[in-house]
């Protein structure tokens, strides 16, 4: 870390909120640029990294799905205007050789739903979806975990899953995403969070585009080793939280949020795994798609509890929090990007 | 938007879709024949070489195959969808390559003049469209978006092939698409 402990590379007014694009194009709500990425998947203009990081998110999210399906549709008269070009029959006949063994090498595959190409005659690229052939369900589980997880493998996210270990801190329980809340909004939520993970992976995005030195601070910034949501009572996503390795430090990512109010701070707090000890870490960025990074006093071991609380400006007065807790999160640690 | 050609194409695909799901092997050899021509020729723009253009037909109709039963109209027209398995599968072997061979090459205009240039049938109303709305796009973003659905360039390929800053290429590339959204979407036309 290289810079100031502490940057807010906010250079927007919050209360324009976040539906306000300073430059007039490039819209800072998180469905237009992530509609912007889903077009750039489809263009193919994303590198291998992020074209791979971008599959593995399609995987889990609806809106994204529809999002990509809808580009394919409008920029599908350029694939429709190429020149024809038949193939050898010596490869059509290679191609009907290999369906057929693909078949036999699944026995009787077609009697099971949905088909994975069986064996390696297609090579592992055949087993990444394109257009994903699993409907993502992101409505079942509203404790959305980005999907960055190797999915087979041990889950580094399964404690950040259990309830947060600390109860005197932790005053509203996640009945978040009831179902009244509808997979609409939670898939919503979590492409927010896919945009803005790829944002600060890629290096900056429509969202969070402007200031050029704003760009360049997210993108200086190594791949986290964890990262958090801190969702409010409803569900919603706020705030990302990026946390880092050897750096001991988090980068906090305003989302969606609602400006704070001039009298009040938001006071970030990690939920110590064993002990369920709050340890403050810093007060929030307050503007929409701002991010500012925070020190860490001593480094986040394991996968601890994030608790927001609303406190008088500056922070609390105490070790522990004062105010109502206001947004809560759990952190996944991030698998290795294949 | 989901109307691809006619309905009856589409109805014809969809069929030969559930009867490969259904493990036909005559249905997918009749998709094969009508959709091959359009499926290599997008692979073989974007790779420049026969082989491994093959290589990614072929895994695209593996793909399609296997997945046939999943297909559904919410995934696009089927010859959409199938036409966006092989060029995810074309683009995936490009990424593989190091260094575009062709990344030298200075920029040919007239090559891209037209992305229309084969099959005149193939220009349906909404290709028409799709014309007409890249047409407004400043000469800078048309090319950026015309060479990376058409080539497959990244970001980065076009920002040296373009001799740009990777910033003003992304840039681009996004108001690009947004004003491409709002004229297809009939916003502000």
């Amino acid at each position: 870390m290289s810079g100031p402990d502490e940057r807010d590379l906010d250079a927007t007014d919050p209360g324009d909120g976040p539906g306000t694009a300073p430059d007039g194009a490039a819209d800072a709500t998180g469905i237009d640029a992530l509609d912007t990425l889903a077009a750039e998947y489809v263009l193919g203009s994303l590198d291998a990294e992020q074209r791979a990081l971008f599959e593995r998110l399609l995987e889990r999210d609806e809106v994204l799905v529809t999002l990509v399906v809808d580009w394919e549709a409008r920029l599908q008269g350029l694939a429709d205007g190429v020149e024809r070009q038949a193939p050898s029959e010596a490869f059509a006949e290679r191609v009907r050789e290999a369906v057929r063994s693909a078949d036999a090498a699944s026995g009787s595959a077609g009697a099971e739903g949905p088909v994975r190409i069986a064996g390696a005659s297609a090579g592992p690229a055949a087993n990444r979806s394109s257009v994903p052939s699993d409907r993502p369900v992101v409505a079942r589980e509203p404790d959305i975990d980005l999907g960055l997880e190797p999915r087979a493998g041990p889950t580094a996210a399964e404690p950040a899953r259990t309830p947060a270990p600390a109860p005197r801190t932790v005053v509203r329980t996640r009945e978040v995403a009831a179902p009244d809340s509808g997979w609409h909004a939670g898939a919503i939520a979590a492409s927010v969070i896919a945009a803005a993970l790829l944002a600060l992976l890629a290096g900056g995005f429509a969202g969070l585009q402007g200031p050029t030195d704003r760009t360049a601070a997210l993108a200086a910034d190594a791949p986290p080793a964890a990262l958090g949501v801190l969702r409010d009572a409803d569900g919603r996503a706020r705030y990302l939280v990026e946390i880092d390795g050897a750096e001991s430090g988090v980068r906090v990512t305003a989302l969606d949020v609602e400006p704070v109010p001039a009298d009040a701070s938001l006071q970030l707090w990690t939920i110590d795994e064993a002990s369920g000890e709050p340890r403050a870490v810093g007060l929030l960025p307050a503007g929409p798609w701002s991010s500012r990074r925070l020190g860490l006093a001593s480094p986040v071991d394991g996968a601890p509890a994030l608790a927001v609380s609303e406190e008088p400006p500056g922070g609390s007065p105490e070790p522990g929090p004062t105010g109502e807790i206001v947004l809560q999160g759990t952190v996944h640690e991030l698998g290795s990007a294949d | 938007m989901d109307d691809y050609r006619s309905n009856d194409t589409r109805a014809v695909h969809e069929d030969l879709l559930r009867r490969c799901a259904a493990r036909d092997p005559g249905a997918f050899d009749a998709l094969y024949e009508q959709t091959a021509p359009l499926l290599y020729g997008i692979a073989l723009r974007m790779l420049r070489q026969p082989a491994a253009a093959e290589d990614a037909v072929q895994e695209a109709y593996l793909a399609i195959w296997a997945r046939a039963g999943d297909y559904r109209p919410g995934l696009g027209a089927p010859l959409t969808w199938m036409t966006s398995i092989a060029r995810y599968r074309a683009l995936d072997a490009l990424r593989k390559r190091r260094h575009r061979e062709d990344a030298q090459s200075p920029l040919d205009e007239a090559e891209h003049a037209d992305p229309f240039a084969g099959d005149a049938e193939a220009r349906t109303d909404d290709a028409r469209m799709l014309t007409d709305c890249l047409a407004r796009l400043g000469e800078e973003q048309r090319s950026c978006i015309l060479l990376s659905y058409c080539e497959g360039y990244t970001h980065g390929e076009l920002a040296e092939r373009l001799a740009r800053p990777e910033g003003t290429i992304k840039s681009w590339i996004r108001r690009g698409v947004r004003t491409l959204k709002g004229c297809l979407d009939g916003e502000g036309a």
